[in-house]
């Protein structure tokens, strides 16, 4: 696949732009403006975390920690966004980092991209450290960059000092 | 028994319904020292399932209550279990959380040894002296090792029950769910490893507990009734029957389920897994009649073994294992269970239900999390001394699945084992008498 997405990079996106999108969506997760989040992803986008055992098992074969069809992903946001979902009542603070932004390739309308990040989150006189990368998949809906895959790869070999992933990482 | 007094740390009285616990069992590291010495430096602990060690040379390392142990599945086809430590200086030869291999070489002085434990080379042993008599030097097994229908379960312990003895009735709920494949069963590749700052016992009640669910997990019920299932309060949702299995085992069934991988297609699952699902129950009636492929079809089991597993069963099934972490938290690690003859749709499907639910990264476990590390917090508060488990102690009905009676089951158990009754009953002061 490597093959593939190594040909010459199309006009489709530059990395200012890819940059521009992923800060903004930073921010958004940040500031808790997930309804503005939801605005950055295409109609039918999708979400997943890997397990931490970095399994080579091929996608949806192996226990992943969330893997949100479109469906999941927008009830996520909801539920988050509620007044139910304990892990996050009150909310945690959260800081991320996404840097070393990289467009691999272009593959039909498909633009795939990686990204590292170093996220923070705080509560409850706790701070936990998610660090990994990102492997999103955007696409251009009526000439606007939106992402239509995102997948978190983290690098913590377990959520032993996280507990649980409560918020969009 | 309760540190700095005559207390005993459990209340129980029959005739009133009346059962609580004294919270200093989740705070007091004295306590926490007998757990590790009399539960899990003696009790059967659960290890692994066999699917993990397939073809001989797989082996996986665990951490199983401190210790740093490896299975492997030797040339004979036999399960083994090791402590993973060169019997030379210690070193941990297994540096690998799973993998094959025909051989084990310590990275330190190459001692090498085969999947029997047999030590099978020492570079310049002539120097070790004419007394050197290298089969002493065999890997240390883990004390007892035994499988029930492809649990494979260890005891830091050489003597004491055995396997059956300690399972009792347990066993054949673990054979009903060997049955739910009819080639078998498989742990999907992949591991929910996350700690919850909380005593491991927290997470035992919780497990069992459906009381909880409508308001700790209410945002998922909400989720459900609009996809027109889930229920609102205690008392509704399935029928529930619930079986103690004595020995602090438990399990209760929520019966007339609509869907789970095993083969009941139902509730929202697409219409392409329909063929299989109905095909897998067709095979699973063909084997083992009607009645028995009915119960493994239509009721999600929740299975408790003492003390610290739980298998949870809803439209796939879930492996959960915790070991306390110091006295106020806890290491969890969760599998998913399923039928080996799953295809690849199926296997994505039953992966994602574990995951919307069960894990750390789902829309229920994470609230758990929350809500027992803020019971955790909240024993700092040592004034507040009590929790209540009596749920349908007294209820004119049978047992609920939102009672407490698997709780109950448990803690007996733990009693015996970790606080014996007092002499004299007149340490069991009425709960409605405290403070009063």
């Amino acid at each position: 696949m490597l093959d593939q997405l190594n040909r010459p990079l199309t006009q489709t996106a530059t990395r200012a732009e890819v940059e521009d999108l992923l800060f903004e969506e930073a921010a958004c997760l940040d500031e808790w403006r997930l309804d503005d989040w939801l605005k950055l992803l295409t109609d039918d986008a999708t979400y997943e975390i890997p397990s931490t055992d970095r399994s080579q098992a091929e996608g949806g074969q192996s226990l992943p920690l969330i893997l949100d069809d479109n469906r999941w992903l927008r009830e996520r946001v909801k539920q988050l966004l509620g007044g139910y979902t304990w892990v996050e009542q009150p909310r945690s603070r959260t800081r991320r980092l996404v840097g070393n932004v990289r467009v691999l390739g272009v593959e039909g309308e498909d633009i795939h991209v990686q990204a590292n990040f170093v996220i923070h989150r705080l509560r409850s006189d706790t701070t936990a450290v998610y660090v990994g990368h990102y492997e999103n998949v955007l696409r251009r809906c009526h000439g606007v960059l939106k992402i239509h895959r995102r997948r978190s790869v983290l690098d913590n070999e377990s959520l032993k000092a996280h507990g649980a992933i409560a918020f969009i990482l | 028994m309760v540190k700095g007094s005559t207390v005993h740390p459990i209340r129980r009285d029959d005739e009133r319904g009346i059962f609580a616990v004294h919270r200093s069992v989740y705070t007091d590291p004295e306590i926490q020292a007998r757990e590790q010495e009399r539960i899990f430096d003696r009790c059967w602990l659960y290890a692994a399932h066999v699917s993990e060690l397939k073809a001989p040379g797989d082996f996986i390392a665990r951490k199983i209550a401190n210790r740093r142990i490896f299975l492997v599945r030797g040339k004979d086809g036999a399960v083994r279990a090791f402590f993973n430590a060169c019997t030379h200086k210690g070193a941990m030869i297994c540096r690998e959380n799973k993998g094959s291999a025909k051989l084990f070489s310590c990275p330190y002085h190459a001692w090498t040894f085969d999947t029997s434990g047999t030590l099978m080379g020492v570079p310049d042993s002539e120097s070790f002296g004419p007394n050197f008599e290298r089969e002493e030097f065999n890997l240390n097994p883990v004390p007892r090792c035994d499988i029930s229908h492809g649990f494979i379960f260890v005891s830091f312990a050489s003597d004491g029950e055995s396997l059956p003895e300690h399972l009792g009735p347990a066993a054949e709920c673990l054979s009903l769910l060997e049955d739910n494949g009819s080639e078998g069963m498989q742990v999907a590749d992949g591991s929910f490893k996350y700690s919850i700052a909380a005593n491991w016992k927290l997470l035992l009640e919780n497990s069992n507990d459906a009381y909880h669910v409508p308001a700790t997990h209410r945002r998922y019920l909400d989720y459900l009734k609009e996809q027109g299932g889930g229920w609102a309060n205690p008392g509704e949702g399935p029928r529930t029957t619930v079986t103690p299995l004595g020995k602090g085992h438990c399990v209760f069934r929520l019966h007339d389920q609509t869907s789970k991988m095993t083969g009941n297609w139902g509730g929202s699952m697409p219409e392409s897994l329909r063929p299989g699902m109905e095909a897998r129950r067709a095979a699973l009636e063909a084997r083992h009649g009607k009645e028995r492929a009915d119960l493994m079809c239509d009721t999600f089991a929740i299975l408790q073994i003492f003390p610290n597993l739980l298998i949870l069963e809803s439209v796939s099934t879930i492996i959960r294992q915790f070991f306390p972490n110091g006295v106020g938290s806890l290491d969890v690690n969760s599998w998913a269970l399923m039928p080996s003859d799953l295809d690849e749709d199926d296997r994505a499907y039953a992966l994602r239900s574990v995951a919307a639910f069960w894990g750390p990264g789902g829309f229920g476990s994470a609230d758990d999390v929350d809500i027992l590390e803020s019971c955790q917090m909240a024993f700092t508060n040592r004034e507040a001394e009590w929790s209540l488990v009596s749920r349908g102690m007294l209820a004119d009905r049978p047992p609920r699945f939102d009672d407490d009676l698997a709780a109950r089951e448990f803690w007996k158990r733990w009693g015996e084992i970790v606080a014996p009754e007092p002499d004299s009953k007149s340490n069991l002061v009425p709960f409605a008498a405290r403070g009063a």
